[in-house]
């Protein structure tokens, strides 16, 4: 299951505690226990991230291995001197066994060696230092405009629940994530930028901005910001925007159905039938009181949401030219470049579970009874 | 803060109000799929997406004229001298020719050029070797006498097909000075040249971001024709097709590569944009695999040559995009046979299945990359093949995997792709009509062996041609040998591709020709 549909999965209800006043538990425990208790967590935590990693670079390299198609022909090409195949086989070291081949495989990986690119040629590390800060750029950029819409849409729902506005809004969260994002962004390219000419085309920057900006961070709103070249900066923004607002559609959806789910929960709950008979409005109870219970799993949707946006969405940047990390990783795989794919993969997984574990620790910042470290 | 704010607000306003301007006046942009853009050193790049940029960067021993590409004009080498025996040929360098670092170019970078490319042995020194270059002799074999470079040979050969291999990229002559500078545990500077520019062509390498762009900007000291107009050109990385017809439309690039079909009609209709056809050397064959028993009975042979519709496949799959082309070497390459013998006949075809003993019919699998446009093209043999009572079942994988069983012959039929390293019939004929072992381990995995068509005699012949020194004389053995492969061989030779390269009308002189790497950017213009 993809992180997107992981996402879509209703959450199940049962670990959001009820609260009422807060638990005295947490304040009055000494120092000590609350030390050796973080400790336990991160220990637990690192393991969990360890075996996850070993795990999925022994998938993938098995995968890579059961790949009906010869990686030396990838290097050498059809028609290669069979001496540079040999050559190249051997500096592949496919002649070695499977299990040493792994073995050394991860050997390099612990050093930080993660080895060249078949297809570009370069180091791995240097690739997705390449590609990574456009996906990133573009996931964030996403996330945030899908979760700006999302929640007060979703609080809409939940506070018109069964009726007009809730049917209106989920039908457009529902069209946000079940009509391809490939169609949808190539009608958007034909109506925003080839009929109206609203937003900039595929790529990052025009062509005519293009050699003006120095690198620095390798994100091109941030770059022109730094080089304090406005024009640009605009340009960037008018050729990211329209990328970023179909992902951030997708966000949107995800997170609306989710808001409105965990809502209309928490409505059911005893408390908010003790706020409504204190005579509070409905919409304080709402934003105030159960929007504020609901924030842990929704925090996770999100963090969900955005592992996946950051996994590179490979249509999306497909149909923009936009070089980022999804791209990278299906052209590496179509192309068997075995220790590209597993490098990469290795970083979504790294991904994956550094947001998941920044959205716990937020969560417990949020909520108490969730301290734990 | 609050200024940077409203100049944030400000751009954005006037970005998001359409503000686009073209392409700037002395930039040339492309659009085009670099995906598979592996290395710019010209003595190891064999990849068509990066053939283009090569014979920009660099200047060649010898060129096509960029006007009429079957002829050869002088290079790096201003003239030169056949001996009468054919194995030996003199090129005289020219003088005054710098290299983009400023350096001289001399006979000795020619010379250290052509022995790097054997050195280094990476694919395209199949090139070289086949005149017998090793990394044992080439020492000897090629040598810069002063201001000339000598090439001797053990066998004869025409001076025809020399020529036409010391046009291909891998006889681009490199700085020897500034690449050997660079050069690390005896890689002949391989790994520094992979991503960088040491030649004397019209333009010098700016940067290369895999997946992404290359730049390259004119060089002023270029002399190796006619001073570059166009001062930049880019090539942007668009893997879409699409949206490389919306980037055109819009005027955010000059040249859009790779349409398909719909979008070449679609834009035919525009005033401001313009197609030029471009007729290549790539030619598309089924081939068909000698283990199975069925498949090497000549009469079967014969049968599906009858069963291809090769122009419905040209002209209504493709319309346009492929044209007729029934033997090895396609129409534009030196000795091309104009002939098309063969259209979809079934109940001939029948008849000689009748003939074979397989009047009912049989069932084989036919192997085709996941791709355009062999997966069409097998969709097609399999509709007009079923007419005849032959069943096909379509095999259709990643290219790599089809790559992969085909060379390792566990295909029966298969729908493959043949495309020329330079413009000279003898490589072409020879990967279709030699092989003297269907072992496992032979050394040349050409076309016949992979499909066990075992051959000595045709083999001998391929031989004799291939020293054969008198011009018409070659054309002739090469005639009668594509003539053997087109009517009596497992293969059968279906289309070639013509390639449409869309364009903003003010961009002039932008053509192609057969190969790859046929378009000269020094003479490209927009007004």
């Amino acid at each position: 299951m993809s992180a997107g549909e992981m996402a879509m999965q209703p959450q199940q209800p049962a670990d959001i505690p009820v609260p009422v006043e807060p638990p005295p538990a947490v304040a009055a425990m000494p120092a000590r226990a609350a030390w050796r208790r973080r400790a336990r967590w991160l220990a637990s935590t690192l393991l969990t991230v360890f075996i996850t990693l070993a795990g999925l670079l022994l998938v993938t390299f098995l995968l890579g291995r059961v790949l009906p198609a010869d990686p030396v022909l990838r290097v050498v090409g059809d028609r290669a001197p069979q001496e540079l195949y040999d050559r190249v086989y051997r500096e592949m070291g496919l002649h070695r066994p499977v299990a040493q081949q792994f073995a050394l495989f991860v050997g390099d990986m612990v050093r930080g060696n993660f080895g060249k690119s078949l297809v570009t040629g370069n180091p791995i590390a240097e690739d997705i230092l390449r590609y990574f800060p456009a996906t990133f750029e573009l996931a964030t950029l996403a996330i945030v405009i899908g979760v700006l819409a999302g929640i007060p849409l979703g609080v809409l729902c939940a506070q018109h629940a069964g009726r007009l506005p809730d049917h209106l809004a989920r039908v457009a969260s529902l069209a946000g994530h079940s009509v391809p994002i490939f169609w949808l962004g190539i009608v958007g390219l034909l109506v925003f930028y080839a009929n109206l000419g609203w937003v900039g085309g595929p790529g990052r920057l025009d062509v005519a901005y293009r050699y003006s900006v120095p690198e620095v961070t390798r994100l091109m709103l941030v770059d022109t910001l730094l080089a304090g070249e406005w024009e640009a900066f605009g340009n960037a923004l008018s050729h990211i925007v329209l990328p970023a607002t179909l992902l951030g559609l997708v966000a949107l959806g995800y997170v609306t159905r989710m808001t409105r789910s965990f809502l209309l929960w928490q409505l059911r709950q005893d408390y908010t039938t003790v706020l409504r008979l204190k005579g509070l409005s409905e919409s304080a109870i709402l934003w105030r009181h159960a929007l504020r219970n609901a924030a842990g799993p929704i925090l996770a949707v999100i963090a969900l949401t955005y592992a996946y946006l950051l996994e590179g969405a490979v249509l999306t940047e497909t149909v923009f030219a936009w070089p980022g990390l999804g791209m990278y990783i299906t052209d590496s795989l179509f192309a068997a470049d075995i220790p590209a794919v597993l490098t990469a993969t290795l970083l979504v997984g790294l991904i994956f579970m550094l947001v998941n574990i920044a959205s716990e620790l937020i969560q417990s910042a949020l909520d108490p009874r969730t301290h734990r470290p | 803060m609050k200024h940077a704010l409203k100049a944030v607000v400000f751009s954005a306003l006037v970005s998001l109000g359409g503000a686009h301007a073209a392409t700037p006046a002395d930039t040339l942009v492309v659009a085009r799929d670099i995906s598979a853009f592996l290395s710019l050193d010209p003595q190891e790049a064999f990849e068509i997406a990066s053939g283009d940029t090569l014979n920009n960067l660099y200047l060649r021993l010898v060129q096509h004229d960029p006007r009429d590409f079957q002829k050869i004009i002088p290079g790096a080498a201003e003239s030169w001298e056949a001996s009468a025996d054919g194995r030996q040929v003199v090129f005289k360098i020219r003088q005054g020719l710098k290299f983009q670092s400023g350096n001289p170019l001399t006979a000795e970078d020619a010379a250290f050029s052509l022995r790097r490319g054997v050195l280094l042995g990476k694919p395209p020194s199949i090139i070289l070797r086949q005149f017998g270059w090793s990394k044992d002799n080439v020492e000897q074999k090629v040598r810069a006498e002063g201001d000339r470079l000598v090439v001797s040979f053990d066998q004869p050969y025409a001076i025809d097909l020399v020529l036409s291999a010391l046009s291909a990229a891998i006889a681009s002559v490199v700085d020897s000075k500034l690449v050997m500078a660079n050069a690390q545990n005896g890689d002949l500077g391989n790994a520094w040249l992979r991503t960088r520019s040491a030649g004397a062509g019209a333009y010098r390498l700016v940067e290369w971001k895999a997946k992404d762009a290359v730049v390259i900007e004119a060089f002023p000291g270029y002399a190796g024709g006619t001073a570059p107009r166009i001062k930049r050109v880019i090539v942007r990385h668009v893997a879409e097709a699409a949206a490389q017809r919306l980037l055109l439309e819009k005027g955010d690039v000059d040249v859009a590569a790779d349409l398909n079909p719909d979008q070449v009609q679609a834009i035919a209709s525009k005033p401001e944009l313009k197609v030029v056809q471009v007729p290549r050397g790539t030619v598309f064959y089924l081939a068909l695999n000698q283990a199975n028993p069925n498949l090497a009975k000549p009469e079967v042979w014969q049968a599906v040559r009858w069963l291809v519709d090769y122009e419905g496949i040209a002209n209504q799959l493709f319309r346009g995009q492929y044209k007729v082309n029934q033997s090895p070497v396609a129409q534009g390459v030196a000795g091309a046979l104009p002939e098309q013998p063969y259209k979809l006949d079934v109940a001939k075809a029948k008849a000689l299945l009748a003939k074979a003993g397989l009047a009912g019919g049989f069932t084989v699998s036919v192997d085709a990359m996941a791709a355009t446009p062999y997966r069409e093209i097998a969709q097609s043999l399999q509709s007009t093949f079923g007419q005849a009572g032959i069943k096909l079942d379509l095999r259709v994988a990643e290219p790599s995997q089809v790559l992969t069983r085909y060379r390792e012959r566990r295909h029966d039929m298969i729908v493959f792709v043949w495309a020329p390293d330079y413009s000279d019939p003898s490589s072409t004929i020879e990967f279709f009509t030699r092989n003297t072992d269907n072992a496992e381990g032979v050394a040349n995995k050409n076309a016949a062996w992979r499909n066990r068509w075992l051959i000595p005699q045709l083999t001998a012949k391929t031989e004799e041609a291939s020293h054969e020194v008198d011009p018409s004389q070659r054309m002739k053995r090469y005639g009668e040998l594509q003539r053997v492969a087109r009517d009596d061989s497992p293969f059968v030779f279906m289309v070639q591709k013509v390639e449409p390269i869309a364009m903003r009308k003010n961009v002039q002189n932008y053509s192609g020709a057969v190969t790859f790497d046929s378009t000269p950017y020094h003479i490209v213009e927009k007004k």
